[in-house]
């Protein structure tokens, strides 16, 4: 679905590079999680499939189609994206305007329109927000609605970067309660920047990126069981994790045990 | 929990008035300019004012909540009152022009007062696109104003707060903004600004990398959710209009009521 | 105690002779100085209006604020307000958008100059507190905007810092930072705690986070305390906090679960803060199932102390 063949981007002014020589293939379906320091390029990852910005060496192939100047605005419409931060995102004065300006600008009529705003706002969950000024949200509604907006396109490709961090524990677990769902109902390929170890674990592979190049990749439960690699990150992992880990060590089998009921019934 | 002044909140009582077109609105509200500069009598005033009177009953939208967004603007209207009093024909000459002149200010106010409470601002946005088309030829683009002036409405909330945030944090770091030297109030201004703007700046690259993520490219056709759909009582609603500003412009002129 | 709450009531000003609803109801709580304490509770249960209660930029409508020896008295001005807010540093949600100046420098040294000190006390004071919060001396002088996310975090708290306040009260510190900036925020803090004296307050949502630095936890719901006491009145209370919508962490969950199922005590009281430590639980776990816990009874009180590494033995 999504290749990338050695690319590399550096801010035009800057001699080192963001991404150094990155290449890497994203199959169609998959959930992959993207992990690394502040300032290592998981944006510019994300930003670079999106075609908000050009590789300055190497290309980016979307669904068999080389992405250029020529050939985004089209590629545009299999890809969905949700920023960071609520506020920044939300164009609408409400939030039914705000999931119908990606709808307008593709030309859809208005049936069309008013049946997916209903349809989104359904799974999501927002049909009660739908009149409602963004001044008048919590950060877990304005992302949802974010979410709703970008589904209603109807994308096949979801980019999400770090949606939850700026939101409280409740926000954030209702998103990727969310997300969940969404990929079971539907195929899309999501490709997630994020900080948080649940979301990672919920993911089907972890990228790590550091300095540019990409440090790790592979399915959650082996990039997270590399003690170096979640020291240098600084990932805590989940407290049922370390303390299978620990009473392991300790002669207990639990060595695969990740969940706390799981664990707590090999104790029993 | 922000409080918008009342003259510019929309209220929702679901009144005929409320179910007219903004064009139509925008339209009479620039005739109804137009009647109230010509009010020169005390007849005038009154006429203009009972049929000022009747759409207020019809938007459903309780009295004193118009009268409340005579309130900023209170002091300024009782001295419009005693200006001829005081400094023009004197007394009791004055209190007829004072009236006059004050009852003008308030059913201007009163009126756009009307045009607020009953419609949403993004159907005023839609209504003022509408209006600039002609004004192509020249170079504007209609589309760009409105997108401009929904996103001001969109974040201008959004930034006060923001603004607000800031004073906080400043005053918490030791900067008086009651300060008395105007140079300290300007330095303590800085700390407020700079931040806000840049900010600003921040949003509007993130804003533009959003609207770009959703398929915006300027220029290029796009449809519209909201529909502007004109009826016949919209049609009868704007004749009505029309009549009474003739109606007036005769009482004026022929009359010299 | 050098902070006290007495049945402060906040509410916004409505006006019109309307009131509104009280966003903090009747609150009383005193703090220690030294400790660090944390503030949680659901959206909109007054948190970030509460910390504003402590430097004066709000003043309750009822009640009364106590801060070491300055009193703010509900309905009264505030006499010399920055007296307080030398002593008291706030510290607002993303406090690095507050950014004003050309250099790092000129940013912390601001608050400084504001409450009295001379420039050279100031750039004395900001090279310390670079130190003590890990900021590198060669970022002082260069634009905040060419600062990464986890550098400027730290200098705009290093700003508030630089005044040497007594108290540092912190609004969501650790919010959209990495994994390894928000693990250096909080030792940071606790050490400044221990070495300084400092009292921290801190608003959070992530529990787990802070479990292993805090003495104190407050918790509020709907403008009143609903909870205040340490790790381990916290932990005994967990599940009726739970019906509040307070997020349990997972080590007393798994706590709870066990000790429930092989019927031994709750260990909190013997662990303290240590029971966050997943090796210290283990063992715990690991004593339990050997049945150790019931051999050892006549060792009772010496036993919890040195297994569970407190009281200077090894774990």
């Amino acid at each position: 679905m999504i290749v990338f063949h050695n690319v590399t981007y550096r801010h035009p002014r800057d001699e080192v590079p963001v991404l150094d020589g990155i290449s890497v293939t994203i199959p169609a379906g998959q959930w992959v999680s993207v992990i690394g320091p502040n300032g290592c390029g998981k944006t510019t990852f994300l930003k670079l499939i999106g075609g908000l910005l050009a590789p300055s060496g190497g290309n980016i192939t979307i669904a068999g189609t080389m992405l250029t100047r020529e050939t985004v605005h089209d590629l545009r419409r299999k890809i969905g994206i949700v920023f960071q931060n609520p506020e920044n995102q939300f164009i609408g004065q409400t939030v039914a305007d705000d999931i119908v300006f990606g709808l307008e600008n593709r030309a859809l009529s208005r049936e069309t329109m008013r049946a997916r705003l209903a349809e989104y706002a359904e799974k999501l969950r927002i049909g009660d927000l739908l009149h409602r000024h963004p001044h008048t949200l919590s950060g877990g509604q304005m992302q949802r609605a974010s979410l709703a907006a970008a589904l209603a396109m109807e994308p096949e490709v979801l980019l999400l970067d770090e949606i939850t961090s700026m939101l409280d524990d409740e926000g954030r677990r209702s998103i990727l309660r969310l997300i969940r769902q969404l990929k079971t109902e539907h195929k899309y390929t999501i490709v997630a920047v994020t900080h948080e170890v649940d979301e990672m674990l919920a993911s089907d592979r972890v990228i790590a990126l550091s300095d540019g190049c990409i440090v790790a990749d592979g399915p959650p439960k082996t990039v997270l069981a590399d003690e170096a690699l979640c020291g240098k990150l600084s990932l805590r992992l989940p407290m049922a994790r370390r303390l299978a880990l620990a009473l392991h060590a300790r002669g207990y089998d639990v060595e695969q045990v990740w969940d706390e009921k799981e664990l707590m019934n090999k104790l029993w | 929990m922000r409080m918008t002044m009342p003259l510019g909140r929309y209220v929702d009582t679901d009144s005929p008035v409320h179910r007219l077109d903004p064009r139509a609105k925008l339209i009479a509200m620039l005739l109804y300019a137009a009647v109230v500069l010509m009010i020169s009598s005390l007849r005038g005033l009154l006429l203009t004012a009972l049929a000022s009177a009747a759409v207020m009953a019809l938007t459903r939208v309780p009295f004193k909540v118009y009268l409340r967004s005579l309130k900023p603007l209170r002091w300024l209207i009782v001295f419009i009152f005693l200006f001829p009093i005081l400094f023009q024909q004197g007394w009791p000459d004055g209190i007829v022009q004072g009236t006059v002149t004050a009852g003008r200010m308030v059913l201007f106010i009163v009126f756009t007062a009307i045009l607020t409470f009953t419609t949403r601002q993004s159907q005023l946005i839609q209504a003022l696109e509408w209006l600039l088309k002609p004004f192509r030829r020249f170079g504007v683009s209609p589309e760009k104003w409105s997108l401009m002036m929904n996103l001001a409405l969109r974040f201008i909330p959004t930034i006060v707060e923001e603004a607000k945030l800031i004073l906080k944090a400043q005053a918490s770091r030791g900067v008086d903004f009651a300060e008395r030297s105007w140079r300290e109030k300007a330095s303590a201004l800085i700390t407020l600004l700079i931040p806000v703007t840049a900010n600003t700046f921040r949003r509007a690259q993130e804003l533009t990398d959003s609207m770009e993520a959703r398929g915006f490219v300027p220029g290029m056709p796009r449809t519209h959710f909201h529909e502007l759909v004109w009826n016949g009582r919209d049609t009868v609603f704007l004749l009505g209009c029309v009549l009474f500003m003739a109606l007036m412009f005769m009482l004026r002129f022929w009359t010299g009521w | 105690m050098v902070i006290r709450l007495d049945r402060v009531t906040y509410r916004y000003e409505a006006g019109r002779g309307r009131s509104s609803p009280p966003v903090l109801t009747d609150l009383s709580q005193t703090i220690e100085g030294g400790h660090f304490v944390v503030i949680c509770g659901p959206p909109g249960s007054g948190k970030s209006t509460l910390l504003q209660l402590l430097n004066g930029i709000l003043i309750p409508s009822e009640g009364s604020v106590s801060v070491f020896d300055y009193h703010i008295q509900a309905g009264q001005k505030l006499r010399r307000p920055n007296e307080l807010r030398r002593r008291v540093g706030l510290v607002f949600q993303f406090p690095e958008r507050q950014f004003f100046a050309p250099t790092v420098r000129e940013d912390m040294i601001f608050g400084p100059l504001n409450f009295g000190m001379t420039r050279e006390e100031a750039e004395r004071i900001v090279t310390d507190v670079c130190r003590k919060l890990g900021i590198r001396p060669s970022l002082l002088d260069v634009s905040p905007h060419s600062l990464s996310g986890g550098q400027l975090r730290k200098a705009a708290i290093g700003a508030v810092l630089a005044a040497r306040p007594d108290i540092l009260v912190l609004d969501e510190p650790t919010c959209s930072l990495d994994s390894a900036g928000r693990d250096e925020l909080l030792q940071a803090f606790r050490r400044m705690c221990d070495e300084d004296g400092m009292t921290v307050i801190l608003v959070t949502h992530r529990l787990e986070e802070v479990l292993p630095y805090a003495d104190e936890y407050v918790v509020l719901n709907e403008g009143k305390i609903v909870f205040s006491g340490d790790a381990v009145q916290l932990a005994a209370r967990a599940e009726e906090l739970e019906t509040l919508g307070f997020a349990v962490p997972a080590v007393i969950r798994l706590l709870i679960s066990f000790s429930a199922r092989h019927g031994a005590d709750l260990p909190i009281e013997a662990l303290g803060r240590r029971m966050f430590d997943a090796g210290v639980i283990a063992q715990y776990i690991d004593d339990v199932m050997r049945g150790r816990d019931r051999r050892d009874e006549d060792d009772d009180a010496a036993r919890p102390l040195c297994r569970y590494g407190l009281a200077g033995a090894p774990a």
